[in-house]
């Protein structure tokens, strides 16, 4: 499966989102993002390694608000 | 110290809300969610942590609701300055604090149409009548306390809730002397903002507040560092990070949590019942001293917080209290920062004074809070001949 980059923007949607995909047994770390989802300056996310579609699944079902979702690498 | 002035602020905090404070500062000593490094991740977690807690013991949707505040005097102005606007409607009770009536005078010399809803004491119903005969069709917002910090009446949020949902209204409640001592459900009471002081019923330390925010807040106050979107110039929109700019206080934010711990520990429940009983015991007392004049009903459960005032008659309340002190007994004399209370009670010139038990409170402290002020009055006797 593919390593992808969650950018909540604030911390405390990064750990709602780390801990969701936690919860659905995923494995997820919290990382600072820097200069990201347009320039807009640093914010958190969470790097997990899953399946695209079950990322947003997983994102909506615990309304989770982000800001974009990165392939890890790109 | 036997202290009495819990309505303050609780003037002993348990241990493990020292330890929490202790903690924080050993183990966490870092900006909460502003590095990337483990300390300030490790920092953002443990307030997390607290959100978590505190969404569930106040029923909010989520721990993006939970907002820290300086205080819950910030988080009052926080939301009535940054929602209100020029020919807005504002209603608020006969009973509130300063912390509610300064910013709601200030909005009026700025447009807003404020409008008081007279508290009916000890008849829910008619005072609810009150509130819907104030609503006004430009009417935005109520704001009301749960119980008030003078007399400890209790008011009727629900049904305040009730009437706010059914007529689009945003409802605020302040919670200064209840969160942590009477059950508080947000969603189900239909409160859109509830502000807290936890140093108070939660046992926290000094310096700490909560917002719990159900609705977005169009102007921020206090702006600036949030640790995300930092290449913008405009504050984030997200909750909670959008009202938390400036560092946050770590120390007293895991001593809130510290402190619901120790609160849902003993149970809101038998928190209530405990400090209502001693309540009820020196009101009780106070009945017997010869020149007390009593300003609160005797305490009711589910009508009265643990709040008495009263006044020795000849004795002006700071004098009282001035007194109390000199037998280290802790009461607060005056206004208690709630003139419009006063106003009605008939002591806006010289206030009351106030005794507040907290669960720490014994009945000891009660017999000796009872025998000074006896021997305080029967000193001051002489007042039978002053009228």
């Amino acid at each position: 499966m593919q390593r992808y980059f969650i950018i909540t923007g604030t911390i405390t949607y990064a750990i709602k989102c780390r801990d969701a995909l936690r919860h659905s047994g995923y494995s997820a770390e919290l990382k600072r993002a820097v200069n990201v989802g347009g320039n807009v300056g640093c914010g958190y996310g969470v790097v997990t390694v899953c399946d695209i579609n079950e990322i947003k699944k997983i994102l909506s079902h615990y309304a989770i608000r982000y800001l974009q979702i990165k392939k890890e690498g790109d | 110290m036997v202290y009495f002035d819990n309505a303050a602020t609780t003037g002993k905090k348990p241990l493990s809300v020292i330890k929490a404070v202790n903690r924080s500062l050993y183990e966490y000593s870092a900006n909460a969610g502003r590095g990337g490094h483990k300390a300030s991740i490790k920092a953002a977690e443990e307030i997390f942590k607290v959100r978590k807690k505190v969404a569930l013991l106040f029923g909010a949707s989520g721990e993006e609701n939970v907002i820290f505040t300086p205080s819950c005097t910030a988080a009052i102005n926080y939301v009535l300055k940054g929602i209100l606007k020029p020919n807005d409607g504002l209603v608020i009770s006969s009973l509130e604090h300063n912390s509610v009536t300064r910013p709601a005078e200030t909005l009026k010399k700025m447009g807003v149409e404020l409008s008081v809803a007279e508290v009916i004491f000890s008849d829910k119903e008619a005072t609810v009548r009150s509130f819907e005969r104030a609503i006004k069709p430009n009417t935005r917002m109520v704001v009301c306390t749960h119980a008030s910090n003078v007399t400890g009446e209790v008011m009727p949020i629900e049904q305040i809730g009730r009437l706010c949902k059914d007529k689009n209204i945003i409802f605020v409640v302040d919670a200064a002397q209840t969160a942590g001592v009477l059950p508080i459900n947000v969603n189900k009471m239909n409160i859109d903002f509830l502000c807290v002081a936890p140093h108070k019923g939660l046992y926290a330390p000094m310096g700490t507040g909560i917002l719990i925010a159900n609705k977005n807040i169009d102007t921020v106050l206090v702006e600036g560092g949030t640790g995300v979107n930092s290449a913008l110039s405009v504050q984030p929109e997200a909750f909670p990070e959008r009202m938390e700019s400036g560092t946050l206080n770590l120390p007293g934010i895991l001593g809130v949590g510290a402190g619901v711990d120790f609160v849902l520990s003993k149970g809101v429940e038998k928190i209530y019942k405990s400090e209502l009983e001693l309540t009820k015991y020196i009101y009780s007392g106070l009945k017997n001293i010869s020149g007390v004049i009593l300003y609160t009903p005797y305490p009711e459960y589910g009508n009265n917080a643990p709040v008495i005032s009263f006044n020795l008659r000849g004795l002006s309340a700071s004098k009282t209290a001035e007194l109390l002190d000199k037998f280290n007994i802790a009461v607060r004399g005056g206004l208690h920062c709630a003139p419009y209370t006063h106003k009605r009670l008939g002591t806006i010139e010289d206030g009351t004074v106030r005794i507040s038990p907290a669960i720490f409170n014994t009945k000891n402290e009660a017999d000796f809070l009872l025998f000074t002020l006896n021997s305080i009055a029967m000193k001051n006797k002489p007042y039978k001949f002053k009228s």
